[in-house]
This record gives C-alpha cells, sequence and structure tokens, in this order.
C-alpha cells in the first residue's frame, strides 16, 4: 500500500489553536470531539513520565500519507510534509507512517478473529473451500461499521451551534476490540504495543484515521444537505492483559490500561470548560479563550475596539463545555485479600460515557493512567510532592461476572470462546453429566443427592414466556412473535403488553431439621450464582427483600434503592430462615415468585421492577424438630398460598442413621486434621458456573411430541391417584412445575428438545420432593390441598362428619 | 530508605529514649509509636527525587482501643508515659475514650504490596513528615461556591485529611499476648480448677461459670498457614469460643459487668465494654473507615451486655448493628460496610462475654451458654493473683497451636455417634456444632495447661463442662 503523498488532517484535541482557523473549510479540519486524550494538556503531568512532553502530533499536525493523494489535496491547508524517515513522536518510537498504516490495513481488512485464524491455515490446508467462500463474501468488520455509520447516522450530536467559529458537529464511537488489532498481523502487534505504551498519542492518530477512511466512504459528503461532516472517536478496549488495580504502580503511569471492579459511585455531570467566550461590557467586542494547559487566560489587555481595559465578561451559555464525570470504581469482594480494604481508584468519564453506567454495574474499564499532584491546600497553588492517581476511561464494558483467569484472557478475549464452548459441549455429551454436575454441587455436604439435582434444575432454570396481553391482528395465527421467549427485554413492565408471564424460574423450598446443611446448601448456590443474594428471612423487612425509598445521602434526593428480591433479578435468591419472616415481608414473595415482579409506591414514587428471580429457601419446624405426624404447613407454619408457589418442596429429616452419622463424624473430625479433608469435585468452581451460565444464556429447548404425551400421561396419573380418595394430588401448577423441570433437564445435556426422559426424571424430582410434603400424615395419601389450602381432604371430612354430630347432638337436646 | 532489623537491634536500649510520638509537641526528628491499623488509604506516588516516582500506601494508625492500665505501664515506660500515642482534640486528658482516631500515616516504600492487615497491633519508628500544612479545625465560613465545588469535587475530601504524617523507618507487627510475656517461664503454672477457682472467688460467682469464662478468656483462633482464621462449614471460625452468660435480670446484669470490668482490667491487656444503644459499625464512607468500637486488634476482649436491649422496633441503624454483633458473636467475625453497599466481613479474633437474661439470651448466639450465679459480696482479688492469671494467660495463648492426636480424634468420633444416638432416644438433638464445641472446649482445656497436644482427659473434661453447662441452662 502506498500512503505516500497523503496528508492527514489536523489533530484538533491535542491542538486547541487549530479551532480558531477561519480559513479551512467546515469539512476540510473537522473539530474532533473533546476526547479524553485531549485532556492531556490540561492536566499537570509528573514530571518524570517520558510521555508528557509535547509531541510531534500537537505541533506538526500533518505529516505524510499516501494513496489518496490526488482526492485530498485540498485538505493540505498548506503544511509542509515532514519526512517519514524522521516523523517519530516526541519521547515515543512511534513511527507515524508505519503505525498508521498498519492501522488503515487493520480498518480495512480485518474481518473476525476466527476468519484471521483460517487465513493463517490457508497455506498449509486447502480442503475447506466452502468456508472460504463464505469468508471472501465477509465484509471487513470495521469498514462494515463505518459504512453502518455513515448509512443510518448513529450519531449524536455533541454541541449546539455557538459562533460561526464552532459550528455543529455530530459524533460516534467505534469501540475497536484490541485483541482484533494484535492477532490481525505482525505490523498490527506493534501498533497494539505501541497503543498500550503511547495511547495518549496513538488514539488521536486512530481518530484522524478513521475519519480519513469516512471521508473516503463518502467522497461526495455534502455539507448543504447532510450538515458537517460527522466524527468518531476510536474506543479501544479489551486488552490482552488485565490489571488489578492493586498492582497499578508508576511504571503504567501513561499507559492503556484495563482492569476490573463495581462502581461505587457516580459524580452529578460536570461541565468541563473548553472554549469561553468573553465580551467586552462596553461595546460588545467578543473574544473566544481556548483552555490552554488547563487553563483559561482571562483577557485583560485593551479592548481591540474601544480600548477599555479589563472590561471583559465571560459569557457562560456562550461557552463550550464538554460532559465529564466522576465515577469511583472499587474492587469486587472476591478480589480483595484478605485483612485489606478494598482498593478504589477515581476515574474520569467524558461525553457519552457519562452516565453510560451505573452505581453496582460491574465493569471492565479501559483507560489512560494518569497522575496529578496533590495541592497542600485546595485553596493554594502549592503543590506537595505526592501524586493521586486517577483514569481517564476510553471505554466501559459491563461484565455480568468477573472474568479473573487472567491466562485464559491472554489467549482468547470473550468468555464464550470457540474453545470453551467446545469444552462445554463435550461435557454435555458425556452421558453421566448429570450425576457429574450433581457431585460437583457443594461437594463438602453429604449425601442429598436428590436435593442437589432438583437445586441444579433451579440454577439451570425453564424457559420463561412472557405472553403479550393482545396477539397482533393483522398477522396470521401461526405466527408466534407475540410470544417473547426467553431472554425478555428489559421492557417496561408496566405496560399492558407484558402482562401475561409464564415464569421459567424454579422455587425451591427447604425444609427440616435443624442441621441438615441446608444453610450450606443456600450459601454454595449462593456463591455459584452469579447474581446470588443471600438473606435471613429472620432480619429481613419487607422492603429489605423489595425495594424502598432512601434519601441519598450525598444528593440528598430520593432514590430507589434496591432489596434482596430486585438485586437477584436474573438469579438467585436465597432466603434462610423462611419460616421467621413477618408475614408482611410474605405477602410481598406472593407477586414476586408468580409475576416476578415487585410493586412499590412510596414517597410519590411508583414503580414495578422485575424480579426475575428463582427463590431458594430453608425453613426449620416450629417445634425444633420435624413432627412426621403433622403436615407440612402445621410443621413450618407458612400459609399455603405462599407454600404452593414452590415447584419442589424438600423435606430434610434427621432420621436415625448410623452409616451416615458415622460419614458425618468422618467429615467432622476431617476438618481438625492438619490437612484438613476436602472433597475434590469432579468439576472446579469456574467450569460449572461457566457450565451453568453458558446453558442459560444459549440453551432455550422445547417440548417434544414425545415428552408433551409423556407430560400429559404423567400428570392423568398423577390426577387418577387420588381420584379414588376424592382428593387432588396434582394441579395444573404441578403441571407447569414438571414443564420447568423438564426444560431444565434438558439444558442440563445442552439439548435443544426435551425428551420424554427428562419427563420421567422431572416426574421422579417431583415425586421424591414435593409429593412428601403434600402427603396427608394420616391417610398416608398425596393431597395437593395439604399444600393449596392447608388442610386435607381427610380433615375436612372430619370436620364434616363433626359438624352433623353436633348438629344431632343440638337436635336430640333441643328435642328433649 | 528504611531501617533494617540488625539496625534496630544495634540500637539497643538507645530505642526506648527515642521521643514518642505526640501530636502537641511535633518532633522533627526520629519519632516511635505503637497503635493498631486503623484504616489503609489509596496508595499515593511520592516524587521527593526528581528521578522516580515511589509508591507507598499510607495506613492511619489509631492507639489500641482500650487498653487497661497494668498493659500502658508495661508499653510505655514511665519517662514517656505521659507522651504515649496521643490523641486528637485536646482528648489527651481521656486517653480511654476509644471513639478518637490518632492523626498519622504509616507509609510503606520499595513497591512492597502491604504487609500488614487492618486491625493489627503495630509499633513504629520514623520521621515526621515536614511539608504537612496543619489545618485549623475552626469552622470558616462556607459560600455557595464552595458547595458547588465540594459538589463537583467530592473526592477532595479525602485528600484534606488534616493528619500528619510518618514516613516510616522500620516496624514490627505485634501480638498483645506476646507483647506482655514475662521474660521468665512460671516455674508451677496454675491448673485449670486453680484459676477457676481463683477467679470464683474474685467474681463472686460459682465455679462452673468461672470456667466457664476460664475458657472464653483462652479462645483463640486455629489459621491457616497464610495466617487467616480457620473458619467451619457453619460460619463459625476454630478453636474460637463465645461466652454467653444467662443472669436473672437486667440489673444483674449491669452489676455483674462492673465486677468483671473490675476483674479483668486487671488481667486483660484491652478491655472493651460497648454500649449497644447507638453502637456504630465499622463503616467506609467517603474514602475514610469511621473508627468503631467493634474495629478491635487481635487478643482484645469484649463485654457485651445484652441486659440492656429492650424490646421494641429497631431503626435501619440497629438492625444493622444487631446483625453486625451476632455474626461477632457466633462467628468472630464483623462486616465492615464499604463504599456501594460492599460489606466484607473481617476476622475478629477477641474474646466475647455477653451478659444477657433469658429474654435476652438468643439475640447474641455464643459457642457457650451457662446460668451464672453471682453472689452478693466479691472479695477482693488480689494483685498478685491478677498478675499470676495474667501471666500464665499470655503463656498459655502465646504457645504454638494445640494439636489434636488421632486417638483422640478416634475416641470423640465414637463419643459423637454414642451422644446422638442417646439424645434421639431423649428427642434432643446432638448436631455438628457441638461436636464443634467439644473439641474447641478440649483445645481450650488444654491450652489452659500449657500442653502442646490435647490428651484423652482434656476430651473428658470438655464433655464434662459441656454436659454441666447445658443441664445449668435446663
Amino acid at each position: 500500500m502506498d500512503y505516500d503523498n497523503v496528508e492527514l488532517p489536523p489533530t484538533p484535541p491535542r491542538s486547541p489553536t487549530n479551532d480558531n482557523n477561519d480559513n479551512r473549510r467546515p469539512n476540510d479540519s473537522p473539530i474532533l470531539p473533546p476526547s479524553p486524550m485531549s485532556e492531556s494538556s490540561s492536566r499537570q503531568m509528573p514530571p518524570p513520565s517520558p510521555s508528557s512532553t509535547v509531541d510531534e502530533l500537537n505541533e506538526e499536525p500533518a505529516f505524510p500519507l499516501p494513496e489518496e493523494n490526488a482526492n485530498n489535496n485540498n485538505n493540505n491547508n498548506n503544511e509542509t510534509a515532514i519526512d517519514q524517515d524522521i516523523a517519530l513522536i516526541r519521547g515515543t518510537n512511534v513511527h507515524v507512517p508505519t503505525a498508521a498504516a498498519a492501522f488503515v490495513d487493520f480498518l480495512r481488512h480485518f474481518r473476525s478473529l476466527r476468519a484471521q485464524r483460517n487465513d493463517k491455515n490457508d497455506d498449509s490446508e486447502s480442503d475447506s473451500d466452502d468456508e472460504e467462500e463464505e469468508e471472501e463474501e465477509e465484509t471487513p468488520l470495521y469498514m462494515a461499521q463505518l459504512q453502518s455509520l455513515l448509512t443510518h447516522g448513529h450519531w449524536r450530536d455533541e454541541t449546539t451551534p455557538t459562533t460561526t467559529t464552532h459550528p455543529s458537529t455530530a459524533t460516534a464511537s467505534l469501540d475497536i476490540d484490541a485483541m482484533h488489532i494484535y492477532f490481525h498481523s505482525e505490523a498490527c502487534q506493534k501498533f497494539y504495543h505501541q497503543m498500550v505504551s503511547f495511547p495518549m498519542e496513538i488514539i488521536p492518530l486512530m481518530d484522524l484515521l478513521v475519519h480519513r477512511e469516512l471521508e473516503r466512504l463518502a467522497p461526495d459528503w455534502d455539507i448543504d444537505v447532510n450538515g458537517p461532516f460527522p466524527r468518531v472517536q476510536v474506543r479501544p478496549f479489551n486488552l490482552r492483559q488485565v490489571s488489578n488495580l492493586r498492582s497499578l504502580d508508576p511504571v503504567a503511569l501513561d499507559s492503556l490500561i484495563t482492569i476490573q471492579g463495581m462502581i461505587v459511585r457516580c459524580s452529578p455531570l460536570i461541565p468541563d470548560l473548553k472554549v469561553a467566550h468573553f465580551t467586552c461590557c462596553l461595546c460588545g467586542h467578543a473574544v473566544a479563550v481556548t483552555l490552554d494547559r488547563g487553563r483559561i487566560t482571562e483577557p485583560t489587555g485593551p479592548c481591540p475596539t474601544c480600548s477599555t481595559r479589563d472590561a471583559f465578561q465571560m459569557q457562560h451559555n456562550r461557552c463550550t463545555f464538554a460532559d465529564k464525570q466522576l465515577v469511583r470504581l472499587q474492587e469486587t469482594p472476591d478480589q480483595v485479600p484478605a485483612g485489606q480494604t478494598p482498593a478504589s481508584v477515581v476515574t474520569y468519564a467524558f461525553d457519552d460515557l457519562v452516565d453510560a453506567m451505573q452505581p453496582g454495574d460491574k465493569v471492565e474499564v479501559t483507560g489512560v493512567l494518569r497522575a496529578q499532584p496533590v495541592r497542600v491546600h485546595p485553596r493554594m497553588r502549592k503543590l506537595k510532592t505526592i501524586y493521586k492517581t486517577y483514569i481517564d476511561v476510553v471505554h466501559f464494558r459491563k461484565l455480568t461476572t468477573m472474568q479473573r483467569d487472567e491466562q485464559q484472557r491472554t489467549t482468547v478475549p470473550p468468555k464464550w470462546t470457540h474453545e470453551r464452548v467446545q469444552t462445554l459441549y463435550a461435557l454435555s455429551r458425556r452421558p453421566d453429566i448429570y450425576e457429574q454436575l450433581t457431585a460437583s454441587l457443594a461437594p463438602s455436604i453429604w449425601e442429598l443427592d436428590d436435593v442437589k439435582k432438583g437445586i441444579l434444575c433451579m440454577m439451570f432454570g425453564g424457559n420463561s414466556v412472557r405472553v403479550k396481553n393482545t396477539p397482533p391482528s393483522n398477522s396470521n395465527n401461526n405466527d408466534d412473535s407475540w410470544l417473547d421467549e426467553e431472554n425478555p427485554p428489559d421492557e417496561d413492565f408496566t405496560t399492558a403488553t407484558a402482562k401475561l408471564n409464564k415464569r421459567g424460574d424454579i422455587n425451591i423450598l427447604l425444609c427440616g431439621d435443624p442441621g441438615t446443611s441446608k444453610s450450606q446448601l443456600l450459601g454454595y448456590v449462593h456463591k455459584l450464582s452469579p447474581r446470588g443474594v443471600y438473606t435471613s428471612g429472620k432480619g429481613s423487612s419487607a422492603v429489605g427483600l423489595t425495594a424502598s425509598v432512601v434519601r441519598d445521602p450525598e444528593t440528598r434526593e430520593l432514590v430507589l434503592e434496591s432489596g434482596a428480591l430486585v438485586l437477584s433479578d436474573l438469579g438467585i435468591c436465597c432466603i434462610d430462615e423462611f419460616d421467621k419472616m413477618s408475614d408482611t415481608t410474605r405477602s410481598i414473595l406472593h407477586e414476586a415468585m408468580e409475576q416476578q415482579t415487585v410493586s412499590m409506591a412510596k414517597a410519590g414514587i411508583l414503580a414495578t421492577l422485575p424480579a426475575r428471580t428463582s427463590v431458594l429457601a430453608s425453613a426449620n419446624p416450629i417445634d425444633s424438630r420435624y413432627n412426621p405426624a403433622k403436615s407440612v404447613v402445621e410443621n413450618i407454619q407458612l400459609p399455603p398460598t405462599l407454600l404452593s408457589r414452590f415447584d419442589l418442596i424438600y423435606l430434610i429429616l434427621d432420621q436415625p442413621n448410623e452409616q451416615q452419622d458415622r460419614q458425618l463424624a468422618q467429615h467432622l473430625v476431617g476438618l481438625y486434621y492438619e490437612t484438613p479433608n476436602v472433597v475434590q469435585p469432579p468439576m472446579d468452581h469456574a467450569l460449572l458456573r461457566d457450565y451453568i451460565d453458558y446453558a442459560r444464556q444459549n440453551i432455550h429447548p422445547q417440548l417434544s411430541d414425545e415428552a408433551s404425551d409423556q407430560l400429559l400421561e404423567s400428570y392423568l396419573e398423577m390426577r387418577a391417584r387420588g381420584a379414588a380418595a376424592r382428593t387432588i394430588s396434582a394441579t395444573p401448577r404441578q403441571l407447569e412445575s414438571l414443564v420447568r423441570i423438564s426444560e431444565a433437564l434438558a439444558k442440563i445435556r445442552y439439548r435443544e428438545t426435551v425428551t420424554r426422559a427428562d419427563v420421567i426424571e422431572a416426574v421422579r424430582l417431583w415425586e421424591v420432593a414435593t409429593q412428601t410434603a403434600a402427603t396427608d400424615p394420616r391417610t398416608g395419601r398425596i393431597d395437593m390441598d395439604v399444600l393449596a389450602v392447608g388442610r386435607s381432604a381427610a380433615d375436612r371430612h372430619d370436620d364434616e362428619i363433626l359438624l352433623v354430630h353436633l348438629q344431632e347432638l343440638n337436635q336430640t337436646m333441643t328435642d328433649s | 530508605m528504611s531501617l533494617t532489623e540488625a539496625d534496630w537491634r544495634s540500637l539497643g536500649d538507645e530505642k526506648s529514649t527515642l521521643p514518642c510520638f505526640d501530636q502537641d509537641t511535633p518532633h522533627s526528628g526520629v519519632v516511635r509509636c505503637l497503635g493498631m491499623v486503623q484504616d489503609m488509604l489509596a496508595p499515593e506516588y511520592d516524587h521527593t527525587n526528581n528521578s522516580t516516582l515511589m509508591e507507598r500506601t499510607p495506613l492511619v494508625i489509631a492507639p489500641i482501643p482500650q487498653t487497661t492500665p497494668w498493659f500502658q505501664e508495661i508499653m510505655y515506660d514511665s519517662a514517656h508515659r505521659d507522651k504515649r500515642l496521643c490523641w486528637d482534640d485536646n482528648n489527651c486528658a481521656e486517653p480511654a475514650d476509644p471513639k478518637v482516631v490518632a492523626n498519622f500515616f504509616y507509609d510503606q516504600y520499595e513497591h512492597q504490596p502491604p504487609k500488614l492487615r487492618l486491625n493489627e497491633v503495630v509499633e513504629l519508628v520514623g520521621v515526621m513528615e515536614q511539608d504537612v500544612v496543619m489545618e485549623d479545625h475552626h469552622p470558616r465560613e462556607t459560600s455557595w461556591k464552595d458547595t458547588l465545588i465540594s459538589a463537583f469535587d467530592a473526592e477532595e475530601e479525602e485528600e484534606m485529611l488534616p493528619l500528619p504524617r510518618l514516613q516510616v523507618l522500620w516496624y514490627r507487627t505485634l501480638d498483645l499476648d506476646q507483647s506482655i510475656l514475662p521474660p521468665l517461664q512460671m516455674p508451677n503454672p496454675p491448673s485449670n480448677e486453680l484459676v477457676a477457682s481463683a477467679l470464683s472467688r474474685a467474681l463472686s460467682i460459682d465455679t462452673l461459670t468461672a470456667s466457664a469464662i476460664w475458657m472464653a478468656l483462652l479462645s483463640l483462633a486455629e489459621r491457616k498457614p497464610c495466617g487467616t482464621p480457620r473458619r467451619t462449614p457453619y460460619a463459625t471460625t476454630l478453636g474460637c469460643a463465645s461466652l454467653a452468660i444467662l443472669l436473672p435480670d437486667a440489673s444483674a446484669c449491669h452489676q455483674f459487668q462492673k465486677r468483671l470490668e473490675d476483674v479483668l482490667s486487671s488481667i486483660l491487656p484491652s478491655l472493651v465494654t460497648p454500649l449497644l444503644k447507638d453502637l456504630p459499625t465499622p463503616s467506609k464512607k467517603s474514602g475514610r473507615l469511621a473508627q468503631s468500637p467493634l474495629q478491635l486488634p487481635k487478643g482484645a476482649t469484649v463485654l457485651l451486655n445484652a441486659g440492656e436491649i429492650q424490646p421494641g422496633p429497631l431503626s435501619p441503624q440497629g438492625l444493622e448493628m444487631l446483625q453486625a454483633v451476632q455474626e461477632l458473636t457466633s462467628g468472630h467475625q464483623v462486616p465492615y460496610q464499604f463504599d456501594g453497599g460492599m460489606r466484607i466481613p473481617f476476622e475478629a479474633d477477641v474474646r466475647i462475654i455477653v451478659l444477657c437474661t433469658t429474654e435476652t439470651k438468643s439475640l447474641l448466639p455464643c459457642l457457650l451458654q451457662i446460668k451464672g450465679q453471682p453472689g452478693l459480696e466479691p472479695s477482693d482479688g488480689s494483685e498478685s493473683m491478677c498478675q499470676t492469671i495474667r501471666e500464665h494467660l499470655a503463656h498459655a495463648r502465646s504457645g504454638p497451636p494445640i494439636d489434636l492426636p488421632l486417638q483422640l480424634l478416634t475416641d470423640a468420633q465414637q463419643d459423637f455417634l454414642q451422644r446422638r444416638q442417646e439424645a434421639r432416644l431423649r428427642n434432643a438433638t446432638v448436631d455438628e456444632m457441638a461436636f464443634h464445641r467439644w473439641l474447641t472446649l478440649t483445645r481450650l482445656i488444654a491450652r489452659g495447661r500449657r500442653a502442646q497436644q490435647a490428651a484423652t482427659c482434656d476430651w473428658a473434661s470438655a464433655l464434662q463442662l459441656d454436659d454441666a453447662m447445658l443441664s445449668s441452662l435446663s
């Protein structure tokens, strides 16, 4: 490629004086948005930093680029091109034409990492012709994005027109995966390292080059029709190495870094002054002063028009401001070493990154580590020799789970890499995967295999279906678009079109004797679930579980604070000591467990918040020990309306079993050995979590015909069991539970279809769990009324007999 | 530039002549001080020499909370007693106030990760920084501009801590027990029974309760090689035994609390008796960890009077406090609140005695529970008795971890099975916690007689003591 004769436009962020070039055509030298990089001149950098010196790019905005010389000669601003042999940015090893050529090559030719790999394999293997053809047709990824930006115009208005010298502009962000750059070519690898080491020089260059590519894509841009030429901010992300907040040191200053953490605080929007507008208070003469090294110099000299001194006043409404926000990032609890307080760092977000993230979000931040001297006193200019660090954010990426395997990151960036998915699918094909997963769940807890299997089903979950109230009238009957299955968007839960909801989340209640490891199971599930919340029914209030309106201590405004159920949306809410919960709190759960929303109205705020969560609860009997002669409802004193919302109710009883006692004793004694006995699970924690996460996100099995038949058959059989004794042994709620469990079992094996075997196992699990709980202790028969209304048919029958006898007695006494 | 251990040793007795840190009369030279790591601040880069930036970790050092008079005498020689770690806000006259934070920093150089942990006791030698401008504490008038600035620049407050800074040259961590070890071993250490009997007389309480108190004083967490306490699957800390003493009513709790304070302050280096009402939990907001009575160094003792808890609705802060204290008594860890609603439990390897009534006994769950029967008139505990128990306790707690031999564990397993089966016949429960309790008591009894390994007799004594405590409750 030949770039020799093309000259790039100047780099406005680093050379603010260029903004006042009145002689340029509007589309010749676009004013780039005030990116984080442009802040470099406004902050005082520590002296030893090599890259803090003024670079060539600022002072010599034009440098040679080849190719489209003929088309772009009018962009030349009459500035002399520098010989490319000496066009190094001062203090760096960045040879601008080489770096530019590498990046432009990347922009124009990169398709995907898979394509990259295949390209490398092409020399040795040529048997995959079809794939090659497909890839040939694949358009370069980033060129497609730029084309899309031009076509669809995803621009945002950056500034409003103020004066003729500051025209309206529109900007957009181009997120570039740094791993794409790294794996594209050897030249790009060098470019990647330069980008990481000298981001304040390279990222503006990337902005510039992307702008040139945009111009190339739209050579006939008419500013009268389309407005001023839009600009793009390049936002690299996903670096090879994720730094630890604690490991940041002075060596990393001014380099591009990636760190992970949780956002704990966001400041209000800070208007960051870029261009100040002064007018003479006598004659109205206007002067624009641009920010220079962090300061605005007030014009104190005589006014050019009326020669009055000290007559200039700043016109705030005519100044140009950029959006800025202070975002504090803190380590998550799992990143904090024992005995240390969580480390945190201040980050500054600019432009469209402002308000992009909220407190509580787990994010991966890519940005430039900077340092700033501390003042002796905020009102004094005297500086200490101490520097505080902060990060200018280039990119935010929201994380669902923390990615801690750095070794893995260095080779493959996204969480679900091809290799990882292959591993997961290979595991899913194992015939004993169900047992392996069961053994991997809470391996330190003995026995309770069926309970663990039920919990496993809960963690995988069924398919949730959100049914719109009004099916589309103009579509044909086969159109299922009104069934929004799985991953419902974060729609407004109060709208009328999203009222009917078939939940896919499975609720489980563990009930039984104390000391049967119920709490440990809850604790394990809480740690395994990426959005798990653990709470105790004893200490929970209704607002603690749902949401409350509180006054923000910093802003003094009323804000909505989410409780446990809302926080565990799309996750699992573990509630220990469920029976100790107050009636008010329990009543909140009715809505949450079936409709999967929580509603609240307080202090003028009406809100319906999503609570698409599975509830895993544990309860102790009221008499400390479970009384088999009483029903579940009598034992744990929970309202039947709430009990019936649990798909599986396990009774974990401490029954005399010498073998189990012996194993328990051995296990307990093992904790006191010098090297405590630790059961090694077949799958480690990370793999188990990935296996479940992938299934939850990507596997959505459908009921096959044979599975449907089996479900129907099983349900009818369950109903028939109670028919003879006139009891209800199964209700439609149980049928729904069976569907959910069957779908979860199919997800466990990564199948897209629910099979007959899944249904049979689901029925078995249900029978093991709920059947025991729903058995009438007096008759030994299954009676769902025990759970549904709290009284069995036999109880009601007895009541009727008693009533008849009382009436007879009354009649007899009256007669006598 | 830092002092090595050899440099420090070569100073010999000279080190005792180093002036202690005193805020009222700031020294410009080398000073020494003793305190607890109360907070950890964000790392800073220092640029004192113009070539490179050096990273340092500022740690806030506060006085050891509620140290007892005899401990202060030992730790600070008489010449410098008045100049010991001084307090802020003219509170030097009342050094026992635990809510005041000492105002100086600990800095660490050479890119080392902080070796110190929160709440660790340290002795430091360093040079006072000269470039610190001391802030006047007089409130000044704030204008709307100040309000605007503070709204946009909330982080400034963190940098504005008006604390003197200490460039640390040398430091060492201290253990409260080891720091008071007498130079010579006691020739005939008293037996557990003898100590219990002495405590019984001093506190005017039955011997069984005195034995339980002695066990609580011996409580010490078993630790992993990395230094963190070993936790059981039941959210408790291995080796730690908190004690709840049931007393007839709130006034009895109050009286016995006074009695315990008098006696234990002669035996223990640090005794904290926080008021449960308005007890703040440790929380770090706006960059500073607010000092709380629940922030305690290893080896401190907490005396809680649950008798003062009254029935009624709890405020959110009250609920938070109660949950934190519950976690302390049952699990020997305290949750610390951090920005963003983050709640991280920190170890609290402290000795805990809870005084409660039958109404409040389940509010603060403890491993050991006993019904106390205090007498009317306690006999005066002699100074020599206190000295003996103090030294014995320091020796016992400073010993190596108590090993449980295999034979004992096998016997324990058999006994557990047998007792579990017997309990079922009585419709009672013998669960895992009972087993842990027995083994913990076994360890404590062995520690009380300064053995390195528990013996079968310790196991038998532990069962006997546990049975007696349970029967006292019934």
